[in-house]
C-alpha cells in the first residue's frame, strides 16, 4: 500500500469521526441548521423516499418528527480512481439506533459521500435505510 | 367408616382435572364422599385444532362493514364447544390476539365486554398489533383501578366503553373526575359509555405521526441507472451466493476497496465475523485500520470468498441509487441472507453500498462497504411467514429481474488477471513465477487453493529449492 494511500485512509477515518459528531448533533439538536452539511445539488435518500437539492433537503428533516439517533459503528474509506483525482471525496457509513419522538427504538443505517468544498466538508449524497423487512406489495 | 375420595366433577370430562371453587360433602350408601377442589379455571391445551376453532368461532364474530370483531362473553361462545377459552387466561388472550392482528392488522373496533379481565397488562400489544383501532369495549369486566388503563393509553381511541367494571364504582358522585381521567389518558376521545364527550380543545399544532414518510422498496434516480445497476447486482449476488466466489475478480476494480462493520447489539450471534469488524469507534490504531481496509482486487476476492456461503433473499432487498453521474454510481442495497455453512443456518440483515464506475464495456466496483447485524425475533418471525408464503416459486425479484438462468458457470479470467493472480501468489509465497504460475493453474486458477496446497505442500518440506529461486 503507498503512502499515499494510507495518508488518505487515515485523513477519511479522522474526518469521518468528526463528521458524524457532527451531524448527529445536528440533526438532532440544531436540525433547522442541517442544511449546511450539504452541497448546493446534494441528494438525500430517507427509506426509498428521494430528496434533490439543499433547500429540499432541509424542509425535509424539518418536516421529520425530532429524533435522536445513537451510533455504534463507523467505517470510512477513500475513494480513489482517475474520477476524482483532485477531488477528495470519502464513503462514510454509519451503523446505529433512532427514536423519533417517544416511539420505539429501530436500528438504521446511515452511508454518505462526503467531498471537499474549498476549506469545508459537503455532503454530496446522504443513504439512510432503517432495518426493516417490507411486505412485499409494496412498491 | 372408610374414608373415600372421589372426584365427581370435570368440565365435560376433557382432560380430567375437576375444578369447583367449593367443597362439599356427600353421604352415600354409608361411605363418606368427600369432594375436593381447587380453586382455579379449566386448563385447556392451544394447539392447531384449538386455533381453527378459534377462527371459526371469531369469523362469525367479525362484521366487514363496520370492521369490528365482537369478543364479548368468549368463553360462553357455543361454537368453541367443549373448550374453555375464557379471555382473562393470559395465553388464551395473546392466542386469539396473534390470530385477529394475522387476519385483520387494520382492525378499527374491538368489543371485549364480560370477559372477566381483571388485568389488562397484556392489552398494551393492541397498540402495536391494531395501529387503526379506534373503539374499544372493556365494559363489564373486573378492571378494579383506572391506572390499569394506562396499559393501553397509547391507542388512539374515539370511543370506549368501561362502564360495569368495579373501578367506575369509586367514581359514583365525580362522574366529571371519571371523564377527566379517562381523557388524560386518551385525550382524542369522543364518546365515552355510549354518551358523548364535549368535543376537545387542542393547540393547533400538526400531527406527527402522520409526518413520517413510508418506506419506499426503491429509490431511483434515473432509469437508465435502474438497469445497469440491476444488471450488475443481479450478476453480482448470484455469484456470491454460488460455490465459487472466485469470479467475482471480474467485478472489482483493480483498486478496490472493501470493509465491513458489524452490529454487537444481539448477543454476540455475529461472533465469526468480529476480527474484520472496522468499527472506527472501536478500532484507534492507524495500522489496524489501514489492515483492515482490504485494498485491490485479490485481497477483497479473497476475503469475500472466505466469508461463509449464503443464499440472499432477493424478495427482501431495497435499493437505492443517487449520483449516477457518468464517471460513478452510488448505489445501496439493503436485505436479508441466510449463512448455509453452520448448521443453524442463521438468517441476518445486511447493509451494502457499492461505487461502481464504467470499465470496459461493463462496470466495477471501486469502492464496497458492509454492514451485518443480527435481526430481532419479530422480523425473523415476519420473514418466514413471507418465505413460508410463496414456496412453489423460484425467489423472483422485482428489484434484480433474473434475466437468464444462470448456473454458476465457470468465468474464463483474463489473462491480465491471471498475470496478476501469479504475481500476488509470488509475493505472498516466496515462491518464483513460474513456479506460482504452476501452482495456480493446477489449482484451476482459484487463488484460495492455490495458497493452501502451497502452504500445505511447504508444511511437509515437498517443494523444491528451485521454486524458490529467482
Amino acid at each position: 500500500m503507498d503512502q499515499d494511500l494510507k495518508a488518505k485512509i487515515d485523513q477519511a477515518c479522522r474526518t469521518a469521526e468528526e463528521f458524524t459528531k457532527l451531524y448527529y448533533e445536528y440533526l438532532d439538536k440544531r436540525r433547522y441548521l442541517i442544511s449546511r452539511m450539504y452541497m448546493d445539488t446534494a441528494s438525500l435518500m430517507w427509506n426509498g423516499n428521494g430528496v434533490a437539492g439543499k433547500d429540499n433537503i432541509q424542509k425535509f428533516w424539518t418536516d421529520l418528527p425530532s429524533s435522536e439517533h445513537t451510533i455504534s459503528t463507523l467505517d470510512a474509506q477513500p475513494i480513489t480512481g482517475p474520477e476524482v483525482a483532485n477531488q477528495l471525496t470519502f464513503l462514510v457509513k454509519v451503523g446505529g439506533q433512532v427514536k423519533y419522538e417517544e416511539k420505539n427504538l429501530k436500528s438504521f443505517n446511515q452511508t454518505f459521500l462526503i467531498t471537499a468544498m474549498g476549506d469545508k466538508w459537503k455532503i454530496v449524497s446522504d443513504c439512510f435505510r432503517t432495518q426493516e423487512l417490507l411486505g412485499n406489495n409494496t412498491n | 367408616m372408610p374414608k373415600k375420595s372421589n372426584k365427581i366433577w370435570g368440565w365435560g370430562g376433557r382432560n380430567g382435572r375437576g375444578n369447583v371453587p367449593s367443597e362439599d360433602k356427600h353421604y352415600f350408601d354409608g361411605f363418606k364422599l368427600q369432594v375436593r377442589a381447587k380453586p382455579g379455571v379449566p386448563q385447556c391445551e392451544i394447539d392447531d385444532k384449538l386455533k381453527e376453532q378459534l377462527k371459526q368461532a371469531m369469523s362469525k364474530r367479525y362484521v366487514q362493514e363496520t370492521n369490528a370483531l365482537d369478543l364479548s362473553k368468549f368463553h360462553q361462545d357455543p361454537d368453541l364447544g367443549d373448550y374453555f377459552c375464557a379471555l382473562f387466561r393470559p395465553a388464551m388472550l395473546m392466542t386469539v390476539l396473534d390470530i385477529v392482528s394475522e387476519h385483520i392488522p387494520n382492525l378499527e373496533a374491538l368489543n371485549l365486554e364480560g370477559n372477566k379481565l381483571q388485568s389488562i397488562d397484556r392489552l398494551n400489544v393492541l397498540n402495536k398489533k391494531f395501529s387503526n383501532l379506534k373503539i374499544l369495549y372493556i365494559s363489564d369486566n373486573k378492571i378494579k383501578d383506572i391506572h390499569q388503563i394506562d396499559a393501553i393509553k397509547d391507542l388512539k381511541l374515539e370511543e370506549l366503553k368501561l362502564i360495569g367494571n368495579p373501578l367506575c364504582n369509586k367514581y359514583k358522585s365525580r362522574q366529571n373526575d371519571y371523564i377527566s381521567d379517562v381523557r388524560k389518558r386518551f385525550p382524542r376521545l369522543l364518546r365515552l359509555d355510549g354518551t358523548e364527550l364535549p368535543r376537545p380543545i387542542v393547540f393547533d399544532v400538526v400531527d406527527d405521526t402522520a409526518k413520517i414518510p413510508s418506506s419506499q422498496r426503491m429509490f431511483v434516480a434515473d432509469a437508465k441507472a435502474q438497469e445497469i445497476a440491476s444488471q450488475f447486482l443481479q450478476q453480482y449476488f448470484t455469484i456470491f451466493d454460488s460455490e465459487s466466489r472466485q469470479p467475482l475478480l471480474d467485478a472489482y476494480d483493480e483498486h478496490a476497496c472493501f470493509s465491513m462493520t458489524i452490529s454487537t447489539s444481539h448477543n454476540n450471534k455475529l461472533n465469526g465475523y468480529l476480527m474484520e469488524n472496522r468499527n472506527l469507534f472501536r478500532i484507534y490504531d492507524t495500522a489496524r485500520r489501514q489492515k483492515l481496509l482490504k485494498h485491490g482486487r485479490l485481497p477483497v476476492v479473497s476475503f469475500i470468498s472466505e466469508m461463509p456461503r449464503t443464499r440472499h433473499f432477493l424478495d427482501t432487498f431495497t435499493m437505492d441509487i443517487a449520483l449516477a453521474t457518468q464517471v460513478m454510481m452510488f448505489i445501496t442495497i439493503t436485505g436479508y441472507f441466510q449463512e448455509l455453512d453452520n448448521k443453524e443456518q442463521p438468517i441476518r440483515h445486511f447493509n451494502r453500498t457499492f461505487i461502481i464506475v464504467p470499465e470496459g464495456r461493463g462496470y466495477c466496483i471501486r469502492n464496497e462497504q458492509l454492514h451485518i447485524s443480527q435481526p430481532p425475533e419479530a422480523q425473523l418471525k415476519q420473514l418466514n411467514q413471507q418465505l413460508n408464503s410463496q414456496p412453489t416459486q423460484p425467489e423472483v425479484s422485482a428489484l434484480l429481474p433474473q434475466t437468464s438462468t444462470q448456473s454458476a458457470k465457470p468465468v474464463e479470467l483474463s489473462e491480465d488477471i491471471k498475470q496478476q493472480m501469479t504475481m500476488t501468489l509470488s509475493q505472498q509465497t516466496n515462491m518464483n513465477l513460474e513456479w506460482s504460475l504452476k501452482c495456480l493453474q493446477e489449482t484451476q486458477w482459484n487463488y484460495d487453493n492455490a495458497l493452501s496446497a502451497f502452504q500445505e505442500f511447504f508444511k511437509r518440506g515437498q517443494i523444491p529449492s528451485e521454486a524458490f529461486t529467482k
